[in-house]
């Protein structure tokens, strides 16, 4: 590994003296929407002079690029604003916005902007940016746009299930997503149990995903990454926008703080659908609470042209009530305070402080003896990052990062019953990164980013940490104190992309990586629970690694108005975990004992196909894939499939601009049913027809397919009010997927066994209202 | 309790959106069939019995052939041995043997090239202080408490059963001590819906002293049966070795009748 890091400080020296022998300048600045004065994130600016030379800007909508000294044609370039062209001499370092015309703002009609070809001659490979306008017309269930949902339509995200919240990324489980909101880690993406998602459209500006193949910024979770950025909120105005819809009701107000110097955005949602119980006779119903609601905060200030202070947070909460008798409520709380810093023109520095945190609270009577089960994960993150622009062809970034965690597990209190309450039984870990990475382009057609992370991971006392045998029983204790270090894991994550530029118009890409994890999510069903638990790295268990290495082909047609990719992966997983038949997931502090490790493999390949601008646009995306587990002692050693391995995976998505006023949307997906075990026999014991299991998610669930369909109305628009109708049908067919299936007895014959399935959803219409002035 | 929490977040979630069920053909694969055994040694007195049977494919119908011919010997702690007859096809009995609590009882079978063994201890005797008949919050219904002393020095594991009005309740109702050491444990035993308890009623409860390992078969028996919601059901742990479905269980019982006030 050591000639890694060699490697990298070599070819940082090189081109530091590369730069030194020319006269160069750097040209620098922002890139924001005209209208809001928001920043916008992976804007291109474009040198038209120089073949195959630009910069993007960065999540903080900063770009610099140092060019010889000359005169040059750059073009300004976002999706869905009007391409800015401008000319500029550069004899010195240069600083210069750019402000960009939302083309909606522009004309009724749709104007077409020039078309990017990121998509062919970014090195990235495996990520996808999501547009926030096609999350507004994507119809999804109640008319709650949702951009978790909208995710799962691209090939190689798979969606956890009808009534999860959960996705699945090139075969890693739910938990190994690392779900980023303003850089702090949501643990819980689901409300109402996964129906909908933590995410309110309203407040969000930018959503990118990386399919495991992320920089070497990014670590913690094998899978991928979903890093979303809240809006900073108008510079220009203020502004109102919001809307109504079946079940809940979102407000979003904005302003600015200091025009052009601050602003703010505050968005809530809120359901009330528990209103509606209120009214109910049923005096049980009446008592009851079934309401979510979440609250996007953001504030930022520049303090000069050069030092811009943010601060973000995030809350939300689901709260279930049964009368007086049962409640469950949970939620996800995160903070984030940022100082970007322009050090010079070439240096960027962005220090962020972040805490996160998940809890969930049950609370139960039980004739007057009060029971109460708290459990909740936090993490304090400081985070260091640098981005240094050394010249068009080197871009490098390195960073550190120091994260605490502090996990409890489960607490039970009985009231009235002081000695049963239970210890805080904390568990505490430290978590430390430094990474290097490189982006460098040799050639105008040759492009590597190269990089590697370096992580260490060490538990904290205090806390017993329990040795098991094979038979699950305690044969040894070790006993941390207070703050004293136990078990550290090390371990160094190289990551590697390459793009080669056939033609404009096509480029073949390649990527390795190595992924560790050391948070792990235990779940027991097949739904996913808000009472999951997350249990850290330990001496049993060990961190997941996954290495990946993807290859790609990228061609765009018609001018770039049509894109294609087709993406191979095969990933070799190490340290997975899975439960023992029969397993019991508890509060418990042995839930240790109940797990197996083992290793895995994962494979597939996806397929996209695209149309970005015009009248009718969309994709339709395919993956076909595969993802197995094998673990001593489940499903006699051998290679099984894990559950959320899926054959085939189809999504369609069109959009219809059919008027100026009046757009249709239909999607529509097709899977394979995911692997469950189901049983292959069955006999009597104590009376009771039990069943026989034979091999670990042997069986499918039927395929699943369904088709919703959007129509949004847009109001007259008038001086400074725009309104909008929107109208969807989710499961227009009304196809009875399987939601769960189950095994009983045949109330007709009971010498007989029957398998009977459930499903939730027929066809779900719903109307949305929006609004914004 | 996690299953409860479950089904009261599945009622409460899930119904409000209609869910519809619907009697569906799956093609499960055949199985070979394995060997079942089913025995109990307790306090009460004999004679006791050790079935054999087998299982059978899921779309079979629900008879299960009894497995004769086989060597079934039993062994207690005192070294006191027995070799069963069987009475009828795959039902064996014991004649000489007597369930003390305190002692060991070693069971071995021997069929089909086979050798399956597993060892149960007797706990010694827990007796029912009382039962209460209490008001619960869950609407009207009422619900039984059984109370019980618990000794703090050692690990104790309980299965509680009922038989109202002479019908035997077929739930699996079993608890560890973790959550009484040193106090008196407390057991809920709930009645909802059709079968709420009502003034009348003649409930005799059972309270059986059971060992760690039919403690730890009958919890993941439970998680087997109900495991509707869980993602990844399984056979029970065994108690053999090796594997064979059922098992082996020395318990030691203490049984208490109310009368519903």
């Amino acid at each position: 590994m050591n000639k890694f890091t060699l490697l990298v400080v070599f070819t940082l020296l090189l081109c530091l003296t590369t730069v030194s022998a020319q006269d160069k300048y750097t040209l620098s600045g922002y890139v924001r929407d005209g209208g809001t004065g928001e920043e916008l994130i992976g804007a291109t600016v474009r040198i038209l002079d120089l073949e195959n030379t630009g910069a993007a800007t960065n999540a903080y909508g900063f770009f610099s690029i140092t060019l010889p000294e000359g005169e040059y044609r750059i073009a300004v370039q976002f999706v869905g604003f009007v391409t800015v062209e401008d000319t500029i001499l550069l004899t010195e370092d240069k600083r210069l916005d750019f402000n960009l015309i939302d083309n909606t703002t522009l004309n009724e009609v749709v104007v077409e902007a020039e078309r990017q070809d990121q998509n062919v001659t970014d090195i990235q490979m495996g990520v996808d940016k999501l547009d926030m306008r096609e999350i507004n017309k994507v119809p999804v269930l109640m008319g709650e746009k949702d951009v978790l949902k909208t995710i799962q339509l691209r090939p190689g995200v798979k969606n956890g299930g009808e009534g999860t919240g959960g996705f699945f990324v090139r075969g890693g489980a739910a938990d190994q997503n690392l779900i980023l909101l303003d850089e702090a880690t949501v643990y819980n993406v689901s409300h109402l149990l996964g129906f909908f998602s933590v995410f309110n459209s309203d407040a969000l500006k930018d959503v990118t995903l990386y399919k495991g193949t992320q920089p070497a910024e990014f670590g913690g979770r094998l899978a991928s990454v979903l890093d979303v950025r809240m809006k900073d909120g108008n510079m220009k105005r203020f502004g109102v926008s919001g809307g109504i819809g079946l079940i809940s009701a979102r407000l979003n107000v904005e302003g600015p703080i200091v025009k052009d110097k601050g602003s703010f955005s505050i968005a809530g949602r809120r359901t009330y659908a528990d209103l509606f119980l209120k009214l109910s006779r049923e005096e049980s119903l009446k008592n009851s609470q079934l309401y979510f609601y979440d609250l996007n905060l953001k504030a930022n200030y520049k303090l000069n042209e050069r030092n811009r202070i943010y601060l973000s947070g995030y809350f939300g909460r689901d709260v279930l009530g049964f009368q007086k008798v049962f409640g469950l409520d949970w939620g996800n709380a995160t903070g984030t305070l940022r100082w970007n810093s322009l050090v010079s023109e070439k240096l960027f520095s962005n220090t962020t402080f972040i805490f996160s945190e998940y809890n969930y609270k049950v609370s139960i009577d039980f004739a007057g003896n009060n029971a109460e089960i708290v459990s909740r994960i936090q993490n304090y993150n400081l985070k260091q990052d640098f981005q240094y622009f050394i010249n068009s062809e080197n871009k490098i970034k390195f960073g550190i990062n120091s994260i605490f965690h502090r996990i409890l597990p489960g607490k039970l209190a009985l009231e009235n019953q002081p000695i049963v309450n239970s210890k805080e039984n904390n568990r505490y870990a430290w978590d430390n990164a430094a990474y290097i990475s490189h982006e460098w382009k040799p050639f105008k057609r040759v492009g590597f980013e190269y990089g590697a992370r370096l992580s260490t991971f060490t538990l904290v006392g205090r806390g017993d940490f329990y040795g098991y045998n094979a038979a699950g029983d305690v044969i040894d204790t070790t006993r941390l104190g207070n703050a004293e270090f136990g078990k550290t894991y090390v371990n160094i994550e190289p990551r590697v992309g390459v793009n080669l530029l056939l033609s404009e118009k096509n480029s073949l890409k390649a990527f390795y990586g190595r992924n560790t994890q050391n948070l792990h999510l235990l779940s027991n069903s097949t739904t996913g629970s808000p009472t999951d638990l997350w249990i850290p790295s330990s001496y049993n268990v060990r961190p997941e690694i996954s290495d990946q290495v993807s290859l790609g082909y990228f061609r765009n047609f018609l001018s770039n108005k049509l894109e294609l990719s087709v993406e191979t992966y095969y990933k070799w997983l190490q340290n997975q975990i899975d439960y023992k038949d029969g397993a019991e997931l508890d509060l418990g502090e042995n839930v240790e004992s109940q797990l197996l490790t083992g290793t895995g493999r994962a494979y597939g390949i996806e397929i996209l196909f695209r149309k970005k601008v015009g009248k009718i646009t969309g994709w339709v995306g395919y993956t076909l894939s595969r993802v197995e587990k094998k673990i001593e002692g489940i499903n006699n050693d051998e290679y099984y499939p894990a559950r959320q391995d899926r054959t085939h995976d189809i999504s369609i998505v069109l959009m219809y601009q059919i008027l100026p006023r009046l757009s249709v949307a239909a999607t529509w997906v097709y899977y394979t049913g995911n692997a469950v075990t189901f049983p292959s026999g069955k006999y009597e014991i104590q009376g009771q027809v039990v069943n026989y299991y034979t091999e670990r998610n042997a069986y499918r669930m039927p395929d699943y397919h369904r088709m919703d369909l959007g129509i949004t109305f847009d109001g007259k628009k008038r001086k400074r009010f725009e309104s909008s109708w929107n109208l969807s049908f989710y499961n227009l067919y009304a196809r009875e997927n399987a939601f769960t299936i189950t095994f009983e007895e045949d109330p007709n014959d009971p010498s007989k066994t029957q398998a009977v399935q459930t499903s939730l959803f027929k066809i779900i219409p719903s109307i949305t209202y929006n609004f914004k002035f | 309790m996690k299953t409860i929490f479950r089904n009261i977040l599945a009622a409460g979630l899930v119904l409000p959106f209609v869910a519809c069920e619907k009697v569906i053909d799956i093609d499960l694969n055949d199985s070979d069939p394995l060997l079942v055994i089913e025995s109990n040694i307790h306090d009460e007195g004999g004679p006791y019995q050790v079935q054999l049977t087998k299982t059978v494919n899921f779309d079979e119908s629900n008879s299960f052939p009894g497995v004769s011919g086989a060597v079934v010997t039993i062994i207690d702690s005192d070294g006191a041995t027995e070799v069963l007859n069987e009475v009828s096809p795959g039902t064996y009995e014991m004649t000489t043997i007597t369930g003390v609590p305190g002692k060991s009882y070693t069971l071995t079978i021997d069929v089909e090239g086979e050798s399956y063994e597993s060892t149960s201890t007797m706990p010694l005797l827990t007796e029912i202080d009382t039962v209460r008949v209490e008001q619960g919050l869950f609407g009207p219904f009422r619900y039984l408490t059984v109370v019980f002393p618990d000794d703090p020095n050692v690990e104790n594991y309980y299965r509680v059963l009922f038989v109202r009005n002479g019908e035997p309740d077929d739930d699996i109702n079993v608890v560890s001590d973790m959550l009484a050491e040193g106090g008196d444990m407390e057991v809920p035993l709930f009645f909802f819906g059709d079968d709420s308890l009502t003034t009348g009623d003649v409930v005799e409860v059972i309270l059986q002293n059971i060992d760690k390992t039919n403690y730890e078969y009958l919890r993941s028996l439970d998680g087997t049966i109900n495991s509707a919601v869980s993602a990844t059901p399984a056979n029970p742990v065994s108690p053999f070795s090796p594997n064979a479905l059922g098992y082996f269980s020395a318990h030691s019982v203490h049984r208490k009748t109310i009368t519903v006030q």
